[in-house]
């Protein structure tokens, strides 16, 4: 920003040269109130904190959330010479989940510290940067690496098997047919075709991209109706990309987050809402004027009791293609 | 205090002997610990900046090696 030259509000006198009280005030020193920061990170899985599941199922205390599910038996042969004996072919179960993410954060400030920073160091600058650039795609990482970690464990409810993520290496020229095969799961899952959601890591989406030009292209040559199935099918998902930090199957929670040393690398992570549930139990957040306590500085602390959980008799509305974690499978096209 | 490394689910942390009990008592096992030193704490090595070889020192130095290559070169026979 260019130096501009206003005049002086502090009613001091004329110069030594008789001009005019004029100060020079340079507006880039003294108004760089707005920080420079790194680009902000954002909730990539927004979408599954908005599931209609968070308000479905009860509380049983404040970290135990229960959910309710009902299972009977089927029908067998009828008998018109004999009256059966007649017995109880349901069953009611309520499968406990337990919060366990309690995290905090907490900072002093001192009020000279605003003064003299020009109140770039408020606390409301300071909270933005923590939600921003800590503690959104801290949850991001806890969100994604919670529900493989879950997944992983978990049957699939059809077969009682158990389910293995897709682990083929994504070029152009297969990454099409593993998507469909990801939907075809689901579809055979009886999963809601509206409402999936395809969280990929921008090198994927890049692939995704060109197998959908190239198949596209294709379809024009091959005629009006030799259209791609599979690229229909890609028209039927959100598609989301994610930085491909973000999409990793473990991480250190010490301090905030960190990829951990043998972490995979998921490529592909396609969901519907349902499937999941985001509960959060309790959150606090409260700054204290300065005070004795605090030794003149002003206090600010937050804390969260939330988790991420799948729902068991839904795994099959969760598909994965993972790869190790020393990269993803950015296979370009050979074409 | 060295830290251990803890694992549960999704998540590894790194505690303090006194925090151990607590997190084992929820289910975390301790696992190995494979953490590679921060790379800022990394001495790095002095780069080698060779010395630029003076012509002089250049001159004097071949002839020297061609006049012992010549003289150890075997002589042909004679038939």
């Amino acid at each position: 920003m260019p130096n501009y030259v206003a005049p002086a509000n502090n009613g001091s006198t004329g110069t030594h040269d008789g001009t005019n009280a004029i100060g020079a005030l340079n507006y880039a020193d003294e108004y760089q109130r707005s920080l420079e920061q790194n680009f902000p990170w954002v909730l990539n899985y927004g979408a599954l904190y908005a599931t209609p599941n968070n308000n479905r199922f009860r509380w049983t205390s404040s970290k135990t959330i229960e959910i309710p599910s009902i299972s009977t038996t089927g029908r067998v042969d009828a008998n018109r010479d004999t009256i059966a004996f007649a017995q109880r072919n349901y069953q009611n179960a309520w499968t406990p989940l337990t919060l366990e993410n309690e995290r905090k954060w907490s900072t002093l400030v001192h009020p000279r510290d605003i003064d003299e920073t020009n109140m770039v160091a408020t606390i409301g600058n300071i909270t933005q940067v923590f939600n921003e650039e800590h503690k959104f795609p801290e949850m991001d990482a806890y969100t994604i690496s919670k529900i493989y970690a879950d997944w992983s464990v978990a049957k699939n409810p059809d077969t009682g098997k158990t389910l293995t993520p897709d682990t083929t290496v994504l070029t152009t020229q297969n990454i099409l047919s593993v998507f469909d095969n990801l939907m075809l799961k689901m579809d055979n899952g009886r999963v809601p075709a509206n409402g999936r959601i395809l969280y990929v890591p921008f090198e994927i989406q890049t692939i995704l991209k060109e197998a959908e030009k190239i198949s596209r292209s294709m379809d024009i040559t091959s005629g009006p109706n030799a259209i791609d199935r599979r690229v229909n099918r890609l028209d039927q998902v959100q598609v989301i990309g994610v930085p491909s930090t973000l999409m990793k199957t473990l991480y250190d929670f010490t301090t905030d987050y960190a990829v951990a040393d043998d972490a995979e690398q998921i490529n592909m992570f396609l969901v519907h809402p349902l499937a999941v549930i985001t509960p959060v139990s309790y959150t606090f957040s409260r700054l204290d004027a300065p005070s004795a306590m605090s030794e003149g500085k002003y206090v600010y602390y937050e804390e969260s009791f939330e988790d991420v959980f799948i729902l068991a008799n839904k795994a099959n509305a969760i598909q994965f293609n993972v790869s190790d974690g020393s990269g993803t499978s950015t296979s370009t096209s050979t074409s | 205090m060295s830290e251990i490394k803890l694992r549960k689910a999704n998540r590894i942390v790194r505690v303090t002997e006194n925090e151990l009990d607590k997190y084992l008592s929820v289910g975390y096992v301790v696992v190995p610990d494979k953490k590679v030193q921060p790379t800022s704490t990394k001495v790095e090595e002095p780069v080698k900046v060779e010395k630029p070889v003076v012509e002089s020192q250049k001159v004097d130095a071949e002839p020297k090696s061609e006049v012992f290559s010549q003289s150890k070169k075997p002589r042909k026979r004679r038939n």
